[in-house]
């Protein structure tokens, strides 16, 4: 549906007349400027107040695309319920502004044409929590909308805040990833998700991504896309965990107390991590188990990942903790599957490779 | 009561001493789009300077071409480097000690050896490590971080749990709940809280001395005595420097489970009065407000540094400022006086790492980690054609103070004297205790010394806060531990 109406000043729609005593001082307002801008979306799309505290809107229609747009804060839990009012419209909508008739709405601007402007007045809600801010005007509301919130901290960068429209995650999301853009390959230490705390994450060639845990010696997951955004952590003092930013389509599983690698029948399982080489620029880890020392490298082939791995003297039979995934499969021309892990035979395990190949 | 005393010599006053500085501090570009926060730096006998990112990176800047080139990439959260070679440098990262190498010499590391990385991490932000120095052995040693109750740990920790006081669990429920029983800084994972010897020949690691909060800074003097700084919060009424010795306990008691033999008790459980037996009190307090809010890494003043070498220096994060220290052995205990060095004059906050050139020039890296602070390096060049106006040294009497002068014929001018204690207490931060003015009698010693002669007897643990209105930084504060006998 397109409206190229100049709906112009027809539709003065006031709302929440401001209750003032005399005798008070006047109440401090904060000042918010938003903006409409191109692609259907609120700039700022989303901020913070504190509650009940008086709000002076302002209201810039800055679309280039002869878009009408207006600012209608609705109550919490309410989005879907106006989305899906907003695009009945009635013989009447042109004179309500297409602002839909219902109890959900708290506060409404006017139908701003391209570069008009208005200030409105309004009263933060009472009640703490995040409220959606909707344009109205038929069709835009399903992608147009943005989050206040009421005194609450943002919980999340807004490439991952979940209270903003998808596209506008995804475009937070696409500037994160060509700031994170590295070189492959390339390595990075910081807090990963389902990891332990000394983590390692490793940007291969070919789109591929690990995580390695130096905590107990092994292998975590893979993920294939761009790298990680170590960008919250770079902003703080480094609580921030890293974020994929792809899809992981394998992981080994388990927890602190899980190792990677047992030789022989009474493997303790005890490891020492030792650090790693560069081959080529990518980190061959070293370390070792139950007395032997392994050499461990992880690289990246079109269709998944090789994992190669040199043991010095392996006492016995090498079992790799290396299921397969709905994603992929592991293989490799020496030894066979022993439930989630492969057993490769004490004499083929001085060295040996395992393919992880992506369905 | 001599309270205006004229030296010999009446020299330029404090007014135009404070118009030219014989220290000159020089901006360092760092190449654009790094994020300039330091961690760690240390200079090549060729002048050369290792410096380490917050982002992870260990750069090399030739100051002599003005050049950065990357040497290692990829690290977590460096607060510590120091340069072996132009091929090597040994990096404290969050998770590991690491000597860090280029072995096939085309100027970029390829080898990442652990020297050491057998202590625990929760993955709390607040565990930082900070370090290494190396002793006169070359024996290495580092200082770990406890954690904060702004946090929880992370589902998967590195290391034994420490459930004395709050099972696992419990960490795992509702924060806001269990955070008070948590200890506003906890240590559950092996080391937090302590300082940690590592022989650099057998890799043995030897807990050394426990009971720091946020140790963010070692260093030596010239007889070898190590020290580390520690940051006013729980446990400490205000920050500290602390002479650490094997055994020792320096008063935060969250690190106390990790003593052998320890008997048990949860931390936040054991009387103070017993803590107070245990404790070795700094050698330093730095006041609150006044004085250092967050001090560093302390660093020995090379000759050529103007007329302060052998003594010491440490950073500052909240101000724009270094700090020097003026220390002594009395009763065999190491305690003495601190003063600033240099505030302002072009120098960013946030001083985390000094280190000294072959020159005997100053570089200083900056960092805030999110608190206040700053960012970015400097390097610092004494001009000996600027005469230094300070205050040169302090030294405890029986009944006072011995105060020398880096200029013979300073004006004494209106000294102020105060003295004030800070409380053991578990809640965080200490106001000024018993504050009061001390009266005193000024008994020239020679051209450039003075003692002041107390009207009152010292007082152990108190620290006493001097105004010299002559000297380019005219507040000095002394910390008695021990009265000469």
């Amino acid at each position: 549906m397109i409206f190229s109406l100049r709906l112009g000043l027809l539709f003065a729609i006031f709302l929440c007349p401001l209750a003032s005593n005399a005798q008070d001082p006047p109440p401090k307002v904060k000042k918010v400027r938003v903006k409409t801008v191109e692609g259907l979306r609120f700039d700022p799309v989303r901020f913070r107040v504190k509650k009940g505290e008086m709000i002076e809107l302002k209201l810039e229609n800055h679309d280039p695309n002869d878009q009408p747009h207006n600012f209608v804060l609705i109550k919490k839990g309410a989005l879907s319920e106006i989305q899906a009012a907003s695009m009945v419209v009635g013989p009447d909508s042109m004179e309500k502004g297409f602002v839909p008739d219902s109890d959900a709405i708290l506060v409404k601007s006017k139908l701003l044409n391209p570069e008009e402007k208005e200030t409105i007045t309004f009263q933060a809600p009472e009640e703490k929590g995040i409220y959606h801010y909707v344009c109205t005007f038929p069709g835009h509301a399903l992608i147009m909308y943005g989050a206040l919130y009421v005194d609450e901290s943002y919980k999340d960068d807004l490439a991952y805040d979940l209270n903003v429209p998808e596209f506008v995650r995804t475009t937070e999301l696409d500037k994160l990833k060509a700031l994170m853009e590295v070189e492959r390959p390339s390595f990075l230490r910081l807090f990963m998700p389902d990891a332990g705390p000394a983590a390692i994450a490793v940007a291969l060639p070919d789109g591929q991504n690990i995580c390695w845990d130096a905590g107990n010696c092994r292998l975590r997951y893979a993920w294939a896309g761009s790298f990680v955004d170590a960008s919250r952590m770079w902003k703080s003092n480094g609580n921030a965990l890293g974020k994929l930013l792809g899809k992981k389509y394998w992981e080994t599983g388990g927890g602190e107390k899980t190792f990677g690698l047992q030789i022989g029948e009474a493997s303790t399982g005890e490891v020492h991590y030792r650090g790693y080489n560069l081959i080529a620029g990518t980190p061959e880890f070293h370390y070792e188990v139950d007395g032997a020392t392994v050499r461990e490298l992880i690289t990246s082939t079109a269709e998944g990942l090789t994992w190669r791995f040199e043991i010095d003297s392996p006492k016995g039979d090498v079992r790799v903790l290396a299921p397969d995934s709905d994603e992929a499969t592991v293989s490799s021309l020496v030894g066979e599957r022993d439930g989630d892990f492969w057993k490769v035979p004490q004499g083929d395990a001085s060295e040996f490779s395992l393919q992880i190949t992506q369905k | 009561m001599i309270d205006r005393f004229f030296l010999c010599f009446l020299l330029a006053s404090a007014g135009s001493a404070l118009a030219e500085s014989a220290y000159e501090v020089e901006k360092i570009a760092i190449e654009s789009g790094l994020d300039s926060q330091i961690g760690g730096m240390d200079v090549l006998p060729d002048g050369r300077v290792f410096v380490c990112f917050h982002q992870g990176d260990v750069r090399l800047y030739d100051p002599k071409k003005e050049t950065w080139s990357i040497f290692a990439k990829g690290l977590h959260e460096p607060l510590g480097l120091v340069a072996e070679s132009p091929a090597s440098v040994v990096v404290m990262q969050r998770p590991e000690l690491t000597r860090i190498s280029d072995t096939d010499d085309d100027g970029v590391a390829d080898r990442y050896e652990v020297i050491y990385d057998d202590f625990g991490m929760t993955g709390n932000y607040h565990e930082f490590a900070f370090g290494p120095v190396r002793d006169a052995n070359g024996d290495w040693f580092i200082s770990l971080n406890v954690a904060s109750n702004g946090a929880s740990i992370r589902p998967e920790i590195r290391g034994e749990f420490q459930p004395v006081g709050l099972p696992r669990e419990e960490f795992y429920g509702d924060w806001s709940k269990v955070k008070g029983a948590a200890g506003r800084m906890y240590s559950r994972a092996p080391y937090r809280g302590w300082v940690i010897k590592i022989d650099h020949e057998t890799g043995e690691a030897t807990p050394w001395a426990s009971g720091f909060r946020s140790p963010n800074g070692l260093g030596f003097d010239a007889e070898g005595n190590l020290y580390v700084s520690d940051n006013q919060g729980d446990w400490l009424g205000t920050s500290k420097l602390h002479h650490v010795a094997k055994g020792r306990f320096h008063g935060h008691p969250a690190s106390l489970p990790w003593t052998e033999g320890y008997d048990g008790r949860p931390p936040l459980e054991i009387p103070v009065e017993d803590l107070e037996t245990l404790r070795t009190p700094a050698a330093v307090w730095f006041t609150q407000g006044s004085m250092a809010n967050s001090p560093t890494q302390p660093i020995l003043i090379p000759e050529g540094f103007g007329p302060f070498a052998g003594q010491m220096l440490i950073g500052e994060m909240n101000r724009s400022r270094i700090i020097r220290l003026m220390l002594e052995e009395v009763n065999g205990v190491m305690q003495g006086a601190c003063v600033p060095f240099l505030d302002e004059g072009g120098l960013p906050r946030g001083v985390n790492r000094l280190a000294f050139g072959p020159d005997s020039s100053l570089w200083t890296g900056h960092t805030h980690l999110s608190w206040a602070g700053g960012e970015g390096m400097t390097r610092i060049r004494y001009d000996d054609s600027v005469p230094v106006k300070e205050v040169h040294d302090v030294s405890i009497t029986k009944e006072g103070f011995r105060v020398s002068f880096t200029q013979p014929g300073m004006e004494l001018g209106d000294v102020k004297l105060s003295a004030y204690t800070f409380r053991y207490q578990s809640s965080y931060g200490s106001p000024k205790v018993d504050e009061a003015e001390i009266a005193f009698e000024v008994k020239p010693v020679s051209d450039t010394e003075v003692e002041f002669i107390l009207a009152e007897p010292l007082k152990k643990d108190f620290c006493y806060e001097f105004h010299f209105p002559s000297a380019r930084n005219s507040m000095v504060c002394y910390t008695v531990r021990e009265i000469p006998e």
